[in-house]
């Protein structure tokens, strides 16, 4: 098995050409310009020499809420409210029972089956995080609400796996918000396990990101039905190339946590910060991956960058990527 | 018993102002031609505010870029960490990484700093009915990552408010303490310097009796509690996390009535927390069932 797969978590920025027009396109219109750009995404990624593609950044999807969000009935969004300095995104009230009205993903997956790339993996936005970030002004209880959503994703990781076929389809739930409840890991666990329930020929991912507190997943991870954990460390560490790793300090406490499992579990290590325009030096990731490879076997490490690099320019999101993999070359090497 | 409305907190920015902020982030409007459209939103806010017949608002604080930033900016010694989740939500706030504190710097007038909008900090409207807003010392201080001694810290951060009080001359005062607090006592000398209106989080104990004055309000999930530190007991009742709007908040501070003459009905949070247009809705429903 390849060690240290390289890999993206998802979002990267849209040309221009297709996010100044973003909304307005005609579907016809819209396809065509999604593609293009989901193509040349994979070909900058190629370029940088990532291992796993993704789906090309993401450019079907505006926004990883409100993308699944308006394609389910019952839930009607009011306009945005914000996350964080001037970014926002459209918040739905859920009014009624939820049902999907169409696939969130299928358009996007036959692009990437058109294009003969195999080394792909889809993220979808996780059923917690649906729940938590919706209005409910319909279900009697969050549990309620956050199940609901894990069925919806069921359905639509099976509709995506019978597009792709027999080989192993990656899946990655995003989970931004499983750990901002302490006291409702029991939803986390119920509704991530309900979205993958009885689903033969996936490899599951789960994406977790700006945690105040990863010991809540940790907790779980022995009964969550999910053997790749991407998780965020480089917000949270120095840039400085010299010294201790102190944002890593939650490797080890993972590595314990996935020992007690009975499933064989993988970690995704955060190596660049997504919030900052600093290129992260090859040496600085470098030393990242060698503290996680203190605690975890090389065959069970993954190198990808914090979250999806939306929040940056093509260029620098770019650069982010190719120090990336020339650090986890140098990395291999010494090996 | 008399119900006051109050609404508080950083009120949801229109998609005029959002569509201005993004042309001013790529540099296609200048921070003079934002900072006027910010004080001409705040104008329209203020005339919502008399329409919905509020008794009391804070500033709208459309410049703030998270409930602290703009105080953070505002004192030597503090700077910018990572991006930071606000409380159990989806929202998030850069963490103020705090070393020795240095002085106040001009928070009046116009003035560009790094990672946030232009100030003045508020865009003031003349109304008896407005209040200036801070973060509670208390929150600022858990908020932040500090590289100083806490103690010390909070008897300078007391001080900077003092200042900032006396610099912009406020007469009213709204502090907002979004995270289960203690320590109270901070607030003795603000009370004595202004009219003070404090909101707190959660059970917020341990206070203490014995001041000369007293907060005007105390705005809590529980008025009992803090009734007798305060002249108008507060509830946190207009809900910031729902979009259905309230028609019978009367109804249901219906059982207060016994105890108290008058009562101050709070949004729990912030509204930046709702879309706009259900904001401006609610803002009429403070008093539903009236």
């Amino acid at each position: 098995m390849a060690e240290l797969i390289t890999q993206e978590i998802g979002s990267f920025r849209k040309p221009s050409y297709l996010a100044s027009r973003f909304r307005s396109l005609k579907s016809s219109e819209f396809l065509n310009l999604a593609k293009r750009a989901t193509i040349e995404t994979i070909e900058l990624y190629e370029k940088s020499g990532l291992m796993n593609i993704g789906v090309g950044g993401e450019m079907f999807r505006w926004e990883m809420y409100e993308h699944p969000v308006s394609r389910i009935n019952g839930i009607k969004v009011f306009g945005p409210v914000r996350s964080f300095d001037n970014r926002y995104y459209n918040k739905g009230s859920v009014v009624d029972d939820i049902s999907r009205a169409s696939s969130f993903h299928l358009d996007e997956l036959e692009v990437l089956k058109e294009s003969g790339r195999k080394n792909i993996k889809i993220p979808i936005t996780g059923p917690y995080t649906l729940m938590d970030w919706s209005f409910n002004d319909h279900y009697n209880k969050r549990e309620e609400l956050a199940l609901a959503f894990g069925k919806l994703i069921n359905e639509e990781i099976r509709e995506l796996k019978a597009a792709w076929g027999n080989e192993t389809l990656q899946v990655q739930i995003d989970e931004p918000a499983a750990t901002t409840h302490p006291d409702e890991m029991e939803i986390v666990r119920e509704s991530v396990n309900e979205s993958v329930k009885g689903i033969d020929g996936i490899e599951t991912h789960i994406h977790v990101c700006y945690s105040r507190d990863y010991g809540l997943l940790f907790k779980i991870i022995p009964s969550l039905e999910i053997s790749v954990y991407n998780l965020e460390f480089a917000n949270r560490d120095p840039t400085s190339i010299e010294g201790e790793r102190e944002g890593y300090a939650n490797v080890q406490r993972f590595i314990e946590a996935a020992e007690s499992s009975t499933r064989k579990i993988s970690l995704g290590l955060g190596v660049t910060d997504v919030h900052i325009d600093f290129i992260e030096p090859p040496q600085l990731i470098r030393n990242r991956i060698e503290y996680a490879l203190k605690f975890i076997d090389p065959a069970r490490l993954r190198i990808n960058p914090d979250c999806g690099l939306r929040t940056r320019s093509r260029e620098v999101g770019f650069e982010k990527l190719k120090n990336m993999v020339i650090a986890r070359n140098e990395v291999l090497k010494a090996l | 018993m008399k119900l006051i409305s109050l609404l508080y907190g950083i009120y949801p920015r229109s998609e005029s102002l959002r569509k201005a902020y993004g042309k001013w982030e790529k540099g296609k409007i200048s921070s003079i031609e934002i900072s006027d459209k910010i004080r001409e939103e705040s104008a329209i806010f203020y005339d919502l505010t008399k329409e919905a017949n509020l008794d009391y608002f804070t500033d709208p604080l459309f410049n703030w870029y998270d409930l602290i930033r703009p105080v953070a900016l505002s004192i030597e010694g503090i700077t910018l960490g990572p991006l930071t989740r606000y409380k159990e939500t989806n929202t998030f706030y850069r963490e103020p990484i705090i070393g020795e504190t240095g002085k106040l710097n001009k928070i009046d007038e116009f003035r560009e700093i790094d990672a946030n909008p232009p100030l003045p900090m508020f865009h003031k409207d003349h109304s008896k009915s407005y209040l200036y807003f801070l973060p509670g010392i208390n929150s600022f201080i858990k908020m932040s990552s500090l590289r100083t001694d806490a103690l010390n810290l909070r008897q300078k951060l007391k001080d900077i408010y003092l200042e900032m009080v006396g610099r912009l001359k406020m007469e009213r005062l709204l502090i907002y303490e979004p995270f289960e607090s203690e320590n109270f006592e901070i607030y003795d000398d603000l009370i004595d310097a202004t009219s003070l209106f404090l909101v707190v989080t959660g059970k917020s104990g341990k206070f203490t009796s014995g001041r000369k004055k007293k907060f005007v309000s105390i705005i809590s999930d529980d008025p009992y509690t803090f009734n007798e530190f305060c002249e108008i007991p507060g509830l946190r009742i207009v809900d910031a996390q729902t979009t259905r709007i309230d028609g019978d908040i009367l109804l249901k501070v219906k059982d207060l009535s016994d105890n108290f003459d008058r009562l101050i009905v709070a949004n729990t949070e912030s509204f930046d927390f709702l879309p706009r247009s259900i904001a401006d809705k609610k803002l009429f429903s403070f008093k539903g069932g009236e």
